[in-house]
């Protein structure tokens, strides 16, 4: 069941905001937008549009010191597969599929540069630009000619019981095993793909299953069943990295947030496509030049973030620190769900 | 330092600005809608009371918004015709907080010289001592005619703009702020287009540069640390010290540990609150809001045995008398107004402050040879008056409550009333709610 719909609203305010990061709109491009008087956001003025608008962030203070983000180090990189890959921060791009060539072989490289992940799910043929800088992609295995070059093999799973040859094909590839799932309450699902040896799952809402649940719910169902010793997965959550992604999602707020329910990455999906304004910019190097100024700008929009809660790293402190978030106007039966504690509670 | 209130350089004269904008039309949701912005002008104009029962609510989001005395429910008399002279009521709005007496419990915001251009300052500064009330500077340094006011506190942040012994003495109180409802976990911000001359040597940082405060004081990592500078504090002033704080998500354990360490209060700063420059993204996505914060740390306090003899001032979209006599129903002492306050000196609600060029020039940057200066005796008098027309609107509540003081208000959480509200907020807020 949902609670929110997945329509996909970048306009107003939220594109304004990723223009300015992305150097689109205004003069400082790569920086957090400044803005001035009251807040304006869901759920208490604009309506809200998912349950990442009832999910609020800490500030520290004095119980235990903020970091100054602005003046002292807070590391953004996040570690996948078992410490094989480094990513200089917990965000990916992903949505590349109906893009000329061009285009992807540029917005690969922009990635790479950036040191964040690219998806080509939905590709047909693999950029050339993905040679050499195959830890930074994620690509799937029916929808690619086999390059020996790739590093990662993906599946894409819906039912926990999973489908035994395309399975048994990713796992013995040789190559770092990811299944793609659909946000889903089936925990089964999750406990059997760690169990079976997957590294990485990844939980994209635009997937159709007929039990699908809000991005937030399945993400925070995910971190803890594949903690929890009843699924006979142990510390299985050790070795498999979990990857949130969704077309809703709106920039660094929206990542930390599903960090702090139990992600370790997050792909974005029109945010960027928005930000850089694909629509009306054809040049790939320019598109290339926005998309790295869109994520310096989240780099430090999420160093701000994590800083303000007290926290110097953001794979260590914030992924799956439940605790530290809190929500509000929300029932008690969905903050069980989601695991987060009320607003004001103790 | 008296340049602000002088003739252009050039020997032209200045647009004196005596008057309102008129209220540009919204075209996104906004706390501040026109019908508060005009609610705020009316008491402005008049100084006297608009209406009992806000109608400016209905409609609104916000948690406070659906939270109802129970007497209005029960005042079936529309509060618009008829409405009795306050000062034939006999109601004290009196409070008085250790030495500090105030005539109505109203704190004008911590909001800085730098953030605001000078003149909104000094008229803040004057109305409270004209009116009884209190107001807190800011963290951008003493302007030379606010330093000349009596009822100012001190403001400690983290960059100790401009302070020395003899600043930190000047007011009623010290404030050592640690967050703002705003920006909770990271530092002031002054952009560097505000950065002009004076407020360089105030605030004695290079002109054009960004002003930008630590996230935490970097003497005060733990609440041992802050019980030091609390006393350090009073000994050298010989004042009560408060502490501001963000309301955030542990703010409880926060008011608690404030109380212990012997402050004399804590302010607790909402989300939605006002700001002269924040990111975005920590205005849009930290922090909680006052009416749970005020509850849970009331709440918290009381467990503790903590709540007598401390004062906790409420602050971040209060918006009327009803806003603030809720919130003294949910636990706060006094409540504390900043966008209100611009409001009457004839802010739009633009969201301009950053940029320098707010139309109704109060946060706008200050200039050598200005087009337009804010008139000091109407901005002066229009805060006088809205103090006046609050006041009058807190006493009718007051009295409709059939309490004969404001004091007796705080913690009657049983006079209120939830509407909609879900069962975590019932519990934090701790009130019967009505499906």
């Amino acid at each position: 069941m949902r609670f929110y719909s997945k329509s996909v609203r970048m306009e107003g305010r939220t594109l304004s905001y990723l223009r300015q990061m992305a150097g689109t709109e205004g003069k400082v491009p790569g920086e957090p937008p400044i803005v001035s008087m009251g807040s304006t956001a869901p759920p208490f003025v604009e309506e809200p549009q998912s349950l990442l608008d009832h999910i609020v962030s800490d500030g520290a203070q004095v119980t235990r010191p903020s970091i100054d983000p602005y003046r002292e180090p807070v590391e953004t990189f996040v570690y996948l597969f078992e410490g094989d890959v480094r990513l200089s921060m917990p965000v990916g791009i992903s949505y590349l599929s109906d893009l000329s060539r061009e285009l992807v072989e540029e917005v690969v490289r922009a990635c790479y540069r950036m040191g964040v992940m690219v998806d080509l799910f939905g590709l047909e043929d693999e950029p050339s630009s993905v040679a050499g800088r195959e830890d930074y992609v994620l690509s799937h295995t029916d929808d690619l000619k086999a390059t020996a070059a790739r590093n990662v093999q993906f599946v894409v799973a819906e039912r926990a019981e999973l489908d035994p040859e395309p399975v048994r094909r990713v796992l013995s590839s040789g190559k770092r095993p990811v299944a793609r799932v659909p946000a889903t309450d089936e925990v089964e699902l999750y406990a059997a793909l760690a169990s079976a040896g997957f590294k990485a799952i990844v939980i994209d809402e635009d997937l159709k299953s007929d039990r699908e649940v809000d991005l937030e719910i399945a993400v925070s169902l995910c971190d803890r069943t594949l903690r929890s010793p009843s699924f006979g997965t142990k510390a299985l959550r050790y070795t498999v990295n979990l990857i949130a992604t969704s077309r809703r999602l709106r920039g660094s707020g929206d990542v930390f947030k599903l960090l702090g329910l139990g992600a370790e990455a997050v792909l974005l999906k029109d945010c960027w496509r928005a930000a850089v304004d694909l629509q009306a910019e054809k040049d790939p190097e320019v598109v290339a030049e926005r998309l790295e100024y869109l994520l310096l700008g989240i780099q430090k929009e999420l160093k701000l973030l994590a800083g303000a809660a007290g926290a110097s790293s953001l794979h260590s402190t914030i992924c799956g620190n439940r605790e530290l978030f809190r929500a509000v106007e929300i029932n008690d039966q969905l903050l069980d769900t989601l695991g987060v504690k009320a607003a004001g509670s103790w | 330092m008296m340049e602000l209130f002088a003739e252009r350089m050039d020997g032209k004269q200045a647009i004196i600005v005596d008057r309102y904008l008129n209220i540009p039309r919204q075209s996104s949701p906004e706390f501040w809608t026109a019908s508060r912005i005009e609610h705020i002008r009316k008491l402005a104009a008049t100084g006297r009371p608009a209406f009992v029962w806000d109608p400016c609510k209905s409609g609104s989001k916000r948690v406070l918004d659906r939270l109802f005395f129970r007497r209005e429910l029960e005042d079936l008399v529309p509060s618009a015709d008829g409405l009795e002279e306050p000062d034939g009521i006999d109601v004290g709005c009196e409070v008085a907080y250790g030495r500090i007496r105030m005539s109505v419990p109203l704190y004008l915001g911590d909001m800085s010289f730098g953030a605001l251009s000078g003149i909104p300052n000094v008229a803040l500064a004057r109305a409270a001592d004209s009116t009884g009330v209190l107001c807190g500077i800011g963290e951008g340094g003493v302007h030379p005619e606010v330093a000349k006011c009596k009822r100012i506190v001190i403001q400690w942040a983290s960059a100790r703009f401009g302070l020395d012994l003899h600043r930190l003495r000047l007011g009623e109180a010290v404030v050592i702020k640690i967050g703002q409802g705003a920006k909770p976990g990271i530092g002031g911000h002054l952009p560097g287009a505000k950065v002009v001359e004076i407020i360089s040597r105030t605030r004695r940082i290079p002109v054009g540069t960004d002003a930008i405060s630590p996230a935490p004081h970097h003497d005060i990592y733990s609440i041992e640390d802050l019980e030091q500078r609390i006393w350090a504090l009073k000994e050298a002033t010989g004042k009560p010290v408060f502490v501001k704080v963000a309301a955030t998500n542990y703010v409880a354990y926060v008011a608690a540990g404030v109380a212990r360490m012997g402050a004399d209060g804590i302010i607790i700063d909402g989300q939605g609150a006002g700001t002269g420059a924040a990111p975005s993204v920590v205005r849009d996505n930290v922090g909680i809001p006052i009416e749970l914060a005020v509850a849970t740390a009331d709440a918290m306090l009381r467990r503790e045995g903590m709540r007598e003899g401390f004062t906790v001032i409420a602050a971040g979209r209060v918006s009327s008398a009803e806003d603030t006599a809720k919130l003294m129903a949910l636990g706060a002492d006094c409540v504390s107004i900043g966008t209100a306050a611009l409001i009457a000196m004839g802010c739009v609600m633009v969201h301009k402050c950053h940029l320098g060029f707010c139309p109704a020039v109060i946060t706008n940057k200050i200039e050598e040879n200005p087009k337009k200066v804010l008139s000091l005796e109407f901005a002066q008098r229009c805060v006088e008056n809205l103090i006046r027309g609050w006041k009058g609107e807190l006493k009718l509540i007051l009295e409709r409550l059939g309490l004969r003081r404001a004091t007796e208000l705080v913690g009657r959480r049983d006079l209120l009333v939830g509407i909609g509200l879900k069962g975590p907020t019932k519990r934090v807020l701790g009130v019967e709610v009505l499906q």
